[in-house]
């Protein structure tokens, strides 16, 4: 029960960050397009943010899934070791999954494949998504008290 | 689902999967690495560049066993390496050739293309004629070289991967058509000469990976570029023109995002064809031989997805009808270059690589 739980926890936590990569993906993405001089309408925003959320889904849900297991996992380490809130420890191990996980991805591959986190400001925005999912994760797990 | 892709593929394009009835194949060499492209002498001999650094000789249906010497080092990291390499249209007379290579400059990585005159086994007078702006990357150089009835000189240059929208900017060579003179100058005509905000080098803009790029003789440029995941295209080139890479795409982003959600904007070209899915379109050439009256006119596209060579029938500038030739082979095909002797020729793309020769049946 304890382990469908921290199952559950773990997921809401995930799409979350999903979702908001996914949300801020697009939008920089379309920024890029504006700068060519494309007006892109309201409609079209949505409509592509919507095409991207399940576009994104096959890969990008399995690499937050597999940054984030990693993460928390070390997160819940450091809180054994090191004491300090959970909520400090999972939002930071959050804020490092994701460009820990694409920088790995690109050493290996030499490419960035979540192209929104090619830039500076991608990159941090990207790191205040996984943020946001740490932090969900340790408000979760300190409501149900798993 | 390879069988399923060609119906689906079939059922939508005025298209055919061409049997081996009228063509056989044989090996006119093996063992080559990573072929990339050939040139072929006045003489009869073959010239063949290796993408891990070398560049061959064919004498006599026969592959020499020592690559040709002074060839300038290169980075044969990720799609990286030995590129193109075509004759000076005077070849004749000068003996130069025209290669192009993945440079390392620093850390960071460079499209050179470099002139030298082709010795007995060796590169003589070697003078670096175009370098590309230097960038950290493994993917998409391009690297096609074609001559203008003019004598001026054509260059693609890729997008470096993650840097897509540069394609756009006009003040570097990333997802760009280069033309300069055979001496690296360049051409006082070049649509962007006399603009201060533009590399004056620059013929065209936006575009991805060229990987194919041909003057058919009727003059024509013809530049084909791979996609993401679809939209590769097949583009008639002119002058000043942009091609819209990454503002428009028919393909999307390799991870299921959109790379735009328009395929067409104002004042962007579209491409006389695009290929979704991909084909991976690499090689390219106009078939002019008498060999095959039948392909006279025609345009083939070496693939290395598809492990195919598409012969595009022409008209009036547009494609009337393809076939999927070749797919018997089942290899990466890199290069299709139409030789003298009116046979075409195709490069396979592997560690093991072969120059095959089409022939008739008969």
């Amino acid at each position: 029960m304890k382990l469908l739980k921290l199952l559950f926890i773990f997921t809401l936590a995930v799409v979350t960050t999903f979702l908001l990569m996914s949300l801020v993906g697009t939008q920089l993405v379309i920024a890029d397009i504006t700068s060519f001089g494309i007006e892109v309408s309201l409609a079209d925003r949505v409509s592509a943010s919507l095409h991207d959320i399940f576009g994104l889904l096959p890969i990008l849900l399995a690499l937050v899934s597999v940054a984030q297991a990693v993460a928390f996992s070390l997160a819940s380490r450091c809180i054994r070791w090191f004491a300090g809130s959970q909520t400090f420890w999972y939002s930071f191990a959050g804020l490092c999954s994701m460009p820990a996980a694409l920088l790995l991805i690109k050493y290996f591959m030499g490419i960035t494949i979540f192209a929104a986190a090619r830039s500076s400001l991608g990159m941090f925005l990207v790191s205040l998504c996984g943020l946001a999912g740490g932090w969900v994760f340790a408000q979760l797990m300190q409501k149900r008290k798993v | 689902m390879k069988t399923l892709t060609r119906l689906f593929i079939v059922l939508l394009f005025p298209l055919s999967i061409v049997n081996a009835a009228e063509y056989k194949i044989e090996t006119v060499v093996e063992g080559l690495n990573y072929p990339w492209a050939m040139a072929f002498l006045p003489a009869g001999d073959i010239l063949v560049t290796e993408r891990t650094g070398q560049l061959r000789r064919i004498h006599q249906g026969k592959l020499l066993p020592e690559p040709i010497k002074n060839l300038p080092a290169s980075f044969s990291g990720g799609q990286g390496g030995l590129l193109d390499i075509i004759l000076d249209p005077e070849f004749q007379n000068n003996q130069r050739v025209y290669i192009s290579l993945v440079a390392r400059n620093n850390k960071n990585n460079t499209l050179e293309v470099i002139s030298a005159r082709l010795g007995d086994n060796s590169l003589e007078e070697i003078k670096t004629i175009f370098t590309s702006t230097a960038y950290k990357t493994p993917y998409h150089f391009g690297g096609r070289l074609a001559f203008l009835p003019d004598q001026s000189l054509l260059i693609t240059v890729g997008d470096g991967f993650d840097y897509r929208e540069k394609a756009q900017s006009l003040d570097t060579h990333f997802g760009k058509l280069i033309r300069i003179q055979r001496d690296g100058t360049v051409p006082d005509d070049n649509p962007f000469v006399g603009n201060k905000d533009a590399l004056p080098e620059i013929w065209t803009i936006g575009h991805r990976n060229p990987q194919g790029l041909l003057v058919s003789t009727d003059g024509t440029v013809w530049l084909h570029e791979h996609g993401p995941k679809g939209g590769d295209e097949l583009n008639k080139i002119e002058a000043g023109q942009n091609y819209g890479w990454p503002a428009i795409s028919y393909g999307i982003d390799y991870s299921g995002a959109y790379v735009s959600p328009y395929t067409r904007a104002e004042g962007m070209q579209q491409p006389i064809v695009h290929w979704s899915p991909s084909i991976a379109p690499s090689g390219f050439c106009e078939y002019t031989g008498d060999v095959f009256p039948q392909w006279r006119g025609n345009l083939f596209v070496a693939t290395l997805v598809e492990k195919s060579v598409r012969r595009l029938v022409m008209e009036q500038g547009r494609v009337a009808s393809q076939e999927i030739m070749f797919v018997e082979l089942e290899q990466r095909i890199r290069e299709v270059k139409a030789g003298p002797d009116g046979y075409l020729y195709l490069l396979t793309d592997s560690d093991s690589g072969q120059l095959l020769r089409v022939l008739p049946k008969d």
